[in-house]
């Protein structure tokens, strides 16, 4: 496409991952190639099993990769120590995943506070940008709430407000909606798409969730460890709605 | 490429301050407060074992009632075997003050001062010899019932004459004892005839009376030979003795002679004593003789010889006299209360190390490095810290009251503190492997947010050193209370003593810092583990 002005923010090299299980070794990546652009809203499909939770790690820096390397914002990854790497998953990258995650000893608030406490925000400013955060994803009226009082999709709610703390570049959502009935999946997905629009992030969400497929700028497809293809979203007609594949 | 340059623009993060992994770690004990019990709990019995432990050995705890010999003795290898006081001198007016009646001080007086072992040894030294002087009359009068029949028959075995009213008395039958003396009287006949005659001679007389001899030997010996069996015997006819009175006698031989043909005629003891045999305990005891008697007499063996019986029976009365005397002399001792003696005891007690330096100079004297400490004494206060200094050289033997535990037993007290903290270990161990175990999920989303491994390690160590720490104080508490009571319930108010507050202190800090280290140590691996986790593989893990 026509994008070359356009900054990558993730870069993937020949991605390999091996998993060893005693004597077998799964090779779950098999060089994959992938660019990712500031802004951008991809959606990484394919069935269960077919690494698109491996190749979610990997980008958020969660584990390491057999070989090949990973740049975010062209900073590689593997030259990282753990403090770089800590720094990074704080403020460069939001977390969204499939069971939210939220500390359970902590109120809704605290949850949001957090990242923000480990990148050294004051107190005061912290607790006033988690409510704004929570105000956005439409939780105000419920910050002291700890998360077992809280339903699944106010739970993950709370965690797009979470990932979003640090104002981070981008955002990996694994599975955002596949805890979540129906509805709430869809309004998780709006919301997705919302802060991407407004606050320009880049969201980067390996799910298999069908619906995502309307609002994503690009679908990339994966089998077996590799790119199956990568789709434009202005290339597929696709009839959303009609396609009944949930079995929740 | 990218690279090199713009790896600048990543930062390093920094390590939170000490109060948020403070405020976190509260927060978490507070959530999980049941499951922190538990744990808690461990450490918390685990401490207060130690606790009580510890708590025993400051107590003042009282002179035992049965109060032995006051005084440690060297034996064994070392020449010169000497006794050690263990208790340094007092003056007199201590003792008045201490309320020992001023009686027994006079009697222990030396230029103005006294040792309490005087006191302890006279008390002692009544009591035994009242249980002496008992034992002994209670033997006298068991012995009193025999030792005339004994005495007679003792004399029947060294041929003494015998007067027939005494044979008669001792239950001589009158035929044997009659004919006896008529046999005494033929056997003088006899003899004057043989002066007379010669010792050769054979003539009709001397035959005569030999059988006549003869006659009456047997009839003594069986009551069915009459007179009128004399001629059998070849006494000649005519020949007629007349029969001896009471105060007649005979050889105690000839009576011997009889017991000897039938061994049946009289007891067992008896007979024994009149042919100078042996006889066994168990036939002495039957016969009335008390057992300890019979053992002593027999010694190391199984029987012993009437005639000693008898020689020990004649020394009971200066014996008995002897340790009744003794008994009066100390009963004096007696009348000493015993908190006077524990007043005095408690302050004037040297430590065992004084002793041990004693036998010790007196064991470099002999060259020899082998001392053997035989503790008779009941009070030594022993300090534990120095204790073991010696413990190699020394061996004691019978330290089986408090204030000479004996090397065993504190090694077993120490063995049972450490295996009681083992297990403890163990168990927070396991609790704190679960604990981490369970929040790996929420350890990996910690990590996805930034925080440092670092961190996630002092969130646990907080976590396990603040329920350590809280378990030790009420543990030590705990422990320190409950041997209060018990002793005090047991012993009564005397057992606190001079319980120093800078000593009950040091039990305090060392139970809290041992429990905060057990759990901290206890931690560090799980918590550990979890921190070098990739979040990934945290983040997968499932409860």
């Amino acid at each position: 496409m026509a994008n070359e002005k356009r900054e990558y923010v993730v870069r993937c090299k020949d991605l390999y991952k091996e998993f060893v299980m005693g004597d077998t070794v799964l090779q779950a990546l098999k060089g994959i190639q992938l660019d990712i652009y500031r802004g951008e809203y991809v959606s990484i499909m394919g069935p269960s099993g077919s690494g698109k939770s491996t190749l979610f790690n990997m980008v958020g820096g969660l584990d390491k990769p057999t070989s090949g390397t990973v740049f975010i914002n062209d900073v590689d990854m593997a030259q990282l120590d753990a403090q770089e790497l800590a720094y990074l998953r704080c403020r460069t990258i939001g977390y969204i995943f499939q069971t939210f995650n939220l500390i359970p000893v902590m109120t809704a608030l605290e949850n949001v506070v957090l990242p923000m406490i480990f990148a050294g925000v004051p107190q005061d400013e912290a607790v006033e940008r988690g409510i704004e955060l929570l105000k956005i994803v439409g939780l105000g009226d419920r910050l002291h709430h700890k998360p077992t009082e809280l339903s699944g999709g106010q739970q993950q709610r709370v965690a797009c407000a979470r990932a979003l703390a640090n104002n981070p570049a981008i955002i990996l959502a694994d599975e955002p909606t596949g805890n979540l009935d129906l509805k709430t999946g869809k309004e998780i997905i709006e919301l997705l798409r919302r802060l991407n629009k407004e606050q320009g992030v880049t969201v980067i969400s390996a799910t298999h969730d069908l619906k995502m497929i309307d609002i994503s700028d690009r679908i990339v497809w994966i089998r077996d460890g590799q790119i199956e293809r990568i789709e434009n979203r202005e290339d597929i007609e696709l009839k959303v709605g009609s396609v009944e594949h949930e079995e929740e | 490429m990218p690279n090199e340059s713009s790896k600048a623009a990543i930062g390093r993060q920094t390590q939170l301050p000490f109060k948020r992994a403070l405020e976190i770690s509260l927060k978490s004990l507070k959530i999980r407060f049941w499951r922190s019990m538990i744990t808690a709990a461990g450490i918390f019995l685990g401490i207060a074992f130690l606790t009580v432990v510890l708590t025993q050995s400051l107590l003042q705890w009282p002179i035992p009632e049965k109060v032995d010999a006051g005084f440690v003795r060297v034996s064994g290898q070392v020449n010169g075997p000497g006794d050690y006081d263990v208790w340094t001198p007092a003056s007199i007016e201590e003792g008045l003050k201490a309320g020992i009646p001023k009686e027994v001080l006079d009697r222990v007086n030396v230029d103005g001062q006294f040792n309490l072992r005087d006191i302890v040894q006279g008390a002692i030294n009544a009591e035994r010899a009242e249980k002496k002087l008992r034992r002994l009359k209670r033997e006298w009068q068991s012995l009193s019932k025999i030792k005339d029949d004994l005495a007679f028959y003792v004399s029947v075995a060294s041929d003494a004459d015998i007067k027939v009213r005494d044979a008669l008395k001792r239950g001589v039958p009158t035929f044997t004892a009659r004919n006896l003396a008529i046999v005494a009287a033929v056997r003088k006949d006899l003899e004057k005839r043989l002066e007379e005659e010669g010792a050769n001679s054979d003539s009709k007389e001397v035959r005569a009376l030999k059988s006549e001899l003869d006659f009456y030997m047997a009839a003594a010996a069986d009551p069915r030979v009459k007179l009128a069996d004399a001629a059998k015997y070849g006494v000649p006819k005519g020949r007629k003795r007349k029969t001896p009175g009471a105060d007649a006698t005979f050889k105690g031989g000839d009576l011997a002679e009889i017991i000897r043909q039938q061994p049946d005629w009289v007891n067992v003891l008896f007979a024994s004593a009149a042919l100078d045999q042996d006889v066994t305990i168990k036939d002495a005891v039957r016969q009335g003789v008390p057992e300890t008697v019979a053992r002593r007499l027999a010694g190391q063996g199984n029987t012993f010889k009437p005639s000693a019986l008898n020689d020990l029976i004649k020394t009971y009365p200066d014996e008995m006299k002897k340790w009744k005397r003794r008994a009066e002399r100390n009963a004096i001792f007696k009348t000493v209360p015993k908190s006077a003696i524990a007043a005095i005891a408690r302050t004037h007690a040297r430590t065992l190390n004084d002793v041990l330096a004693d036998a010790k100079q007196l064991a470099k004297e002999a060259d020899r490095t082998n001392v053997m400490i035989v503790n008779t004494g009941r009070k030594i206060k022993v300090d534990f810290s120095r204790f073991g200094q010696d413990a190699g050289k020394v061996k004691l033997v019978d330290g089986d009251n408090i204030y000479v535990p004996d090397r065993n037993t504190r090694y077993r007290m120490i063995w049972l503190v450490v295996m009681s903290l083992l297990v403890c270990t163990v168990g927070i161990t396991n609790s704190m492997l679960m604990s981490v175990t369970e929040r790996f999920k929420e350890i990996g989303t910690m990590k996805c947010l930034g925080a440092l491994d670092k961190f996630i390690v002092e969130l646990f160590m907080l976590e396990s050193g603040m329920m350590g720490g809280a378990a030790s104080i009420l543990g030590w508490l705990t422990g320190f209370l409950l041997m209060l009571i018990v002793a005090i319930s047991t012993t009564g108010w005397d057992v606190i003593g001079n319980l120093e507050a800078k000593a009950v202190l040091l039990t305090f800090v060392e139970a809290v810092v041992v429990g905060m280290l057990l759990t901290i140590v206890a931690t560090i691996a799980p918590a550990k583990r979890a921190a070098d986790m990739p979040p990934a593989m945290a983040l997968r893990s499932e409860i």
